[in-house]
């Protein structure tokens, strides 16, 4: 029998990889017997449901920050007009 | 097929720089090294711009040049230090589960976020959680949960000697992460 912290690794190796069929049925059967597994089962599907959102995660994040962007601004002015000497 | 024009090298930052950056911050978590790959990446894009086929939008073009920069960087990182990965029990397993495996505390359900707000609540809850993983663990999770790379590619970008290494990484961050969700969103 599988105790809790092996299926725990079991219910996440389902999330990148194939389990073995003894795997599943040793996951599937731990489960079944498990309340508290299973709820770290749906957890896992809620925190890969949030990431799978496309991008959803960097929605929230502060944008390019002033200072930032003007140093790439006079970056970017600096190559263009070198490159432009060049020709 | 429909083809695109590159927007012009002067409009990039305005249109594209919060796109850019949030994209970088989201993945490598430092608002310094952020600025810098986005730097790196119109700077590549610069000298690389004979070679847009138009087959993707603009922002496409650069973010797919971006993610090779993240990698770049995380493949860096990875070089620096092989971390022990204790076969046995980490911290974070030591914490949750009894010498027997078995959960120490009851799991609470992390209950949906129900609104707009809470979403963003979430969100921000998950990043700071995110934040606190051991560097490497926050690598490996990022390039698996966000950039959806396959496990082959984890490793050899990260320099992870076995693929179950990988997996027990992997499981070591959900356990940590969902741990720490559990706290911070129910205290909520």
């Amino acid at each position: 029998m599988l105790n809790c912290k092996q299926a725990s690794f079991l219910a996440s190796k389902k999330r990148d990889s194939k389990l073995t069929k003894t795997e599943v049925i040793a996951l599937w059967s731990h489960l079944l017997m498990c309340r508290l597994c299973r709820r770290y089962v749906k957890s896992l599907d809620q925190l890969h449901k949030t990431f799978s959102v496309k991008d959803k995660m960097t929605e929230n994040l502060p944008g390019l920050p002033t200072s930032a962007r003007k140093r790439i601004t006079d970056m970017l002015k600096k190559m263009q007009q070198s490159s432009h000497d060049e020709k | 097929m429909k083809t695109h024009d590159l927007t012009p090298p002067e409009q990039w930052l305005e249109d594209y720089g919060d796109v850019l950056y949030r994209y970088a911050l989201g993945r490598v978590r430092n608002p310094a090294v952020a600025e810098d790959l986005l730097q790196e990446t119109l700077l590549s894009a610069l000298k690389a711009q004979q070679n847009y086929s138009g087959t993707a939008t603009t922002q496409t073009w650069l973010i797919g040049i971006l993610k090779h920069k993240i990698i770049d960087f995380f493949r860096q990182k990875g070089r620096e230090k092989e971390d022990t990965l204790d076969p046995q029990s980490s911290e974070i397993e030591q914490l949750l589960f009894d010498h027997e495996g078995h959960w120490q505390q009851a799991l609470s359900n992390l209950p949906e976020p129900e609104n707009a707000m809470q979403q963003a609540q979430f969100l921000a809850v998950l990043e700071s959680c995110i934040d606190r993983l051991p560097g490497r663990l926050a690598r490996v999770f990022i390039l698996r949960e966000l950039e959806n790379l396959d496990n082959d590619e984890i490793c050899q970008i990260l320099a992870i000697s076995s693929i179950n290494n990988l997996w027990v990484m992997m499981s070591r961050a959900r356990l940590q992460l969902r741990h720490c969700l559990e706290i911070q969103w129910l205290k909520h």
